[in-house]
């Protein structure tokens, strides 16, 4: 019986977005986009690290969700002429989708 | 006839993702979506596949001594497991009764494989091995453990035992419908020199594995088809018993997924430090890991029955016979510790620690009479576990969207 119970406590379906997550998507994007076109995975953490650093998520509305994820599937589909180019400008990497600038504002 | 029972099974498979009102939608280019799928294939080439080898066919656990028998042995291996939770997938849901919200929506993999080995007196031996992995996300734990239980399991043994052919189909490509991979090969044991292996792994590559069994050497690696990589490679003393228990210092190298094909795989490289079966009952071990980054990838404590490993190690290497009741006895074993996983954010993945917990219950049984070989009086080992884990270490090596998962597994071992 214990163990149903477990498998009861694990077994839920749905959970809801964390407030947060749209945000982060545009960090982990910059990061697999990095490492996925150069290979280097010290910069691809470094690039993480600074988006952390740099940038500040904004509230969103849930209903807004699916179209402001667009800033981060845009920037994971964008090419590694494009990817290299941005460099380490993350601004510059955040002008990929008009959706960014609803998701993400610099640091104060 | 077979080519159109598949081409169904695999339609069907393709659609099963679905859920009521009306299918959620997965939401392109989120971390979640992006790792799963690779993970998915990284999960069945390298877990189910290539290491169903390593872990079930090709050790030392239960072998007799092959070669002072007549005739064939044989062995054959069956792991089946259901993985709930494996990833986290972005989705506009409907199961909440709101069609169009947007949530994270649980992905399960079902995953099988199955193989068997047999070896000629002479010391050569073959194998075969088919497994199969399928994706899932239930709205329900009702939905969740009955799809498993009645439909899952038939499917993937199916697919497992059909998989040298699956490569011909398409759908049987897709990373949301099934995935495949059949092993083949060859065994030879010359005993005090060593046993080796070689065997093909259709999605991974060269099996290779080497082992001495007196002093508990093992080399076991698979290497990319076209030789340029060793996605796995796992080299030490496994389980070298003394009056202590069995002592295991292995080190080990394991790929994540590739981000892309020019992309190179980020690894886990660490070194299994293991104290087990300590008066009987007390096993402990740790796995200090330096890539991607230093870290404890995992520390263990763990108790069991006083039988839990008798089956396996009272097999005298240096005697014919083995000698068993013929009586399945039931052994718990009891694990948990930590687990820590890398930052990986390209994958989503932000890394840190957390409980894990497994619980086996694992009948042993051995057959009477196996010194009567010449006479025809075969006798047995079997092995078989029922298995419990949460956040499961070694599933979180290979998968490591999956924390906070629930594994439930069957694994058969049996040789006659």
């Amino acid at each position: 019986m214990r163990w149903l119970a477990l498998l009861a406590l694990v077994g839920c379906g749905w959970r809801p977005l964390p407030e947060d997550q749209v945000c982060r998507e545009v960090g982990y994007a910059i990061a697999a986009r990095t490492k996925g076109c150069s290979g280097d995975e010290e910069l691809a953490f470094a690039r993480w690290e600074q988006f952390q650093d740099a940038y500040a998520c904004l509230p969103i509305d849930e209903r807004d969700a699916p179209q402001l994820l667009n800033c981060a599937a845009t920037i994971r589909k964008l090419s590694c002429e494009r990817a290299e180019a941005n460099g380490d400008d993350l601004a510059l990497w955040l002008e990929t989708s008009p959706a960014c600038r609803h998701v993400v504002e610099e640091a104060p | 006839m077979i080519a159109l029972l598949l081409g169904l099974l695999t339609a069907q498979a393709a659609d099963w993702k679905g859920f009521n009102c009306p299918k959620p939608l997965y939401i392109e280019g989120t971390s979640g979506l992006d790792a799963a799928r690779r993970n998915i294939q990284t999960f069945n080439r390298y877990y189910t596949g290539a290491s169903l080898a390593e872990r079930g066919l090709f050790p030392y656990v239960a072998t007799p001594t092959w070669v002072d028998r007549e005739g064939w042995r044989t062995r054959a291996v069956v792991d089946f497991s259901y993985i709930a939770d494996s990833a986290g997938l972005i989705a506009m849901e409907s199961s909440s009764g709101k069609c169009g919200a947007v949530g994270v929506h649980p992905m399960d993999l079902a995953v099988n494989s199955m193989g068997l080995l047999m070896m000629h007196q002479s010391g050569f031996g073959i194998t075969v091995a088919g497994s199969s992995t399928f994706v899932g996300a239930a709205d329900n734990t009702a939905e969740r453990w009955t799809t498993a239980a009645m439909t899952l399991f038939p499917w993937t043994a199916f697919y497992s035992f059909a998989s040298p052919l699956l490569p011909l189909f398409p759908n049987a490509r897709d990373p949301w419908g099934a995935q495949a991979d059949f092993l083949i090969g060859a065994v030879y044991d010359a005993q005090t020199f060593g046993t080796y292996r070689l065997a093909w792994s259709h999605q991974g590559g060269w099996v290779t594995n080497v082992s001495q069994e007196n002093v508990r050497l093992l080399v076991s690696a698979l290497i990319s088809p076209n030789l340029d990589r060793i996605p796995l490679l796992r080299a030490g003393f496994d389980r070298i018993q003394s009056k202590v228990g069995y002592t295991t210092l292995l080190g080990r190298k394991t790929d994540f997924a590739r981000l892309s094909t020019e992309d190179e795989a980020t690894e886990h490289r660490g070194v299994i430090l293991a104290q087990d079966n300590i008066f009987g009952i007390l096993d402990i071990g740790v796995e200090p890991a330096w890539e991607p980054h230093v870290r404890l990838a995992h520390a263990k404590l763990g108790f069991h029955t006083r039988g839990f490993f008798d089956v396996p190690v009272t097999a005298d290497p240096n005697k014919v016979d083995y000698v068993g009741t013929g009586e399945g006895k039931v052994e718990v074993g009891l694990e948990g510790g930590l687990v820590t996983l890398p930052t990986l954010p390209w994958y989503g993945i932000e890394g840190g620690t957390q409980p894990y917990a497994v619980l086996v219950l694992r009948v042993n049984s051995a057959g009477p009479g196996t010194e009567d070989w010449e006479t025809g009086r075969k006798g047995e080992l079997s092995v078989i576990d029922l298995r419990f884990a949460y956040n499961d270490p070694e599933v979180l090596l290979y998968m490591p969207t999956a924390q906070g998962s629930l594994r439930v597994g069957i694994i058969g071992n049996m040789q006659w």
